[in-house]
């Protein structure tokens, strides 16, 4: 357990020493600085009677707004730019993780080692999800604590909707170990997790085509490439849901995207296990 | 299998490389046996399959073939490898540590007592010079720094058998010297050290017994000495020998050079080498000297890798 944690360890020093994870906490700080200190909101009655943004009045247009559709607004803002930007930012921070692990002269050092190749592999597993998680965390619990300090409205949604990110960075994590360690190189890496995101959204509204295919073989493999992919796009669906306190209405989506992943991760981890180096 | 260290048995390994899967024998055939506290050098060519023969023995390659043990127990046994230390040739390190935060990282990795870590560390960056450097990042190493850090890496949780890949490569005079030195004082506490190397006269200094290996088979085990030892060559030193007396000595079959007031023999055996020497005393010349004549372990190396190259 205290060498699984080593690798843990190393991993996450050797996260945070690039410039990436870097540049995400100081995109971070410099939220959550904004909404502390740059956002004033007045609110009387439950309803917001004055808004300024770096001490510039806003403009409600003698619109009566609610704070807690608000509040709802801009934890659904933030959970949309963070379930973009910042898997966008972690997936190309953290895909070099195996190649790097790989590299001659470092892989030979890390399997001389007393520890077996799964716990190796998972301990890099889990140092790049904990790295992105202490992100998440700072981010997501920062704006939401601020956010309920300011307004006095504590609604959960944007710390659920964290919780989703996580679990999609954790779904992509794994395709990124599978990928790194079959092909050993990051650009490969970031590309083919990149491409993901529009091809699991073009078998979204698969059915679409579909219709204009005749081959039953070809519809097929369509839905077969749906239902193993990840569904990014009903994940963001269901983050939304979650970020404006609405009922979700099928977790289905959530727990396929989580079997690809953990799948991903397995067939990593049996590769490397079994591979010679 | 006890009392060795390291024993290998029949080993084979063929690695595949390439689209068409061509096979390439990296292992052939090897029996090898390293006695414990033994110093132990492999030689051989590049690509001759040394560095395999390491990997096999440390579980980061397995064998097709064959059986390998190290300290009793089969290669690639978890716990069996906290009591081997190994420095690979071109290895790496995380550059944004520090040259004692990489030693206290693979301490861990090592399973060493969270207590033992810092003294331990200190300690062996003492013994391989680099205390003044403990405190900076790696980035700022030179290789030769970067070889002895792995040293102390390869050493922190005082291993039984330690694998060296090139421990000398890229380190200055001095540096090698100390080194040697390491590797001694490990000689005394009882660490078997098993050492890959290129360098013929670090291995002719360092090693107890040698082997040297090509395209995967071993072609020759033993001492140093058993393997630059030349047979039945001798050199005489007898000052001034009348031409005629050489004359006489090539005359009953023995070869021999006469050079700066030494003679060079060859004779078939040791009863011909007193005969050949009886004719120098009753021709009046004084015999100083008679010694064995012997070959560099790099002439003994190029030697028997081209007796290989030659056998049909």
């Amino acid at each position: 357990m205290m060498k699984l944690l080593a690798v843990v360890d190393g991993t996450i020093r050797e996260s945070m020493a690039r410039f990436t994870f870097l540049a995400f906490a100081l995109m971070s700080t410099l939220m959550l600085l904004v909404v502390t200190f740059a956002v004033n909101l007045d609110v009387v009655d439950g309803a917001l009677a004055a808004a300024r943004l770096f001490g510039q009045d806003i403009h409600l247009g003698g619109q009566r707004i609610a704070i807690d559709e608000l509040v709802s607004g801009i934890q659904t803002g933030l959970a949309g730019f963070v379930f973009g930007v910042g898997l966008f930012l972690s997936i190309f921070a953290t895909a070099n993780l195996v190649p790097v692990m790989l590299e001659k002269g470092y892989v030979d050092l890390l399997l001389s080692k007393p520890l077996s190749r799964p716990a190796l592999f998972l301990g890099r597993y889990l140092g790049a999800l904990s790295v992105v998680g202490f992100n998440l965390l700072y981010l997501v619990v920062g704006v939401w604590v601020v956010l309920g300090v300011k307004t006095g409205i504590w609604k959960p949604g944007l710390l659920k909707a964290g919780g989703i990110i996580l679990l999609t960075y954790a779904i992509f994590l794994g395709f990124m170990m599978m990928v790194g360690v079959f092909t050993r190189s990051s650009s490969i890496t970031i590309m083919l997790s990149y491409f993901l995101f529009p091809l699991t959204l073009f078998l979204f509204f698969r059915d679409n085509l579909t219709v204009m295919l005749t081959h039953k073989w070809a519809i097929f493999i369509l839905d077969g490439l749906y239902w193993i992919l990840p569904k990014v796009h009903e994940i963001g669906m269901i983050l939304g849901s979650l970020a404006l306190g609405k009922p979700v209405g099928s977790l289905a989506p959530l727990l396929s995207s989580a079997l690809f992943g953990a799948g991903c991760l397995a067939l990593g981890t049996l590769y490397f296990t079994r591979k010679d180096y | 299998m006890s009392g060795f260290a390291i024993e290998i048995q029949d080993l084979h390994k063929t690695f595949r490389v390439g689209w068409h899967r061509i096979p390439i024998r990296a292992l052939d055939g090897i029996s090898l046996a390293v006695s414990q506290g033994e110093v132990f050098g492999l030689l051989g060519p590049n690509g001759a399959g040394k560095t395999t023969l390491v990997k096999v023995l440390l579980g980061i390659t397995r064998p097709q073939a064959g059986r390998a043990e190290v300290l009793g127990l089969p290669v690639g046994n978890v716990p069996s490898r906290s009591r081997m230390g190994y420095l690979p040739e071109g290895h790496r390190y995380p550059l944004h540590l520090t040259g004692e935060g990489v030693v206290r990282w693979f301490a861990r990795l090592s399973g060493v007592r969270g207590a033992q870590i810092g003294p331990r560390a200190r300690i062996l960056l003492e013994r391989v010079g680099l205390t003044r450097w403990s405190g900076v990042r790696l980035r700022k190493y030179s290789k030769g720094m970067v070889q002895r850090l792995g040293l102390a890496v390869a050493l922190i949780h005082e291993p039984e058998v330690l694998f060296l890949d090139e421990p000398t490569d890229g380190v200055d005079p001095v540096g090698r010297a100390e080194i040697r030195k390491i590797l001694q004082e490990e000689k005394q506490r009882g660490t078997t050290i098993f050492i890959n190397s290129h360098l013929l006269s670090e291995i002719e200094r360092t090693c107890d017994r040698v082997a040297i290996l090509s395209q995967g088979r071993i072609l020759r085990a033993g001492t140093v000495s058993d393997l630059t030892d030349r047979g039945l060559d001798y050199r005489v030193e007898a000052g001034t020998v009348a031409p005629a007396v050489l004359e006489a000595i090539r005359a009953n079959g023995t070869p021999v050079e006469a050079t700066n007031g030494c003679l060079h023999l060859r004779v078939p055996s040791l009863e011909r080498l007193n005969a050949c020497l009886d004719s120098l005393r009753s021709a009046g010349c004084l015999i100083r000297q008679v010694t064995p004549e012997r070959s560099t372990l790099e002439e003994s190396f190029i030697q028997i890798l081209g007796e290989e190259e030659t056998r049909p």
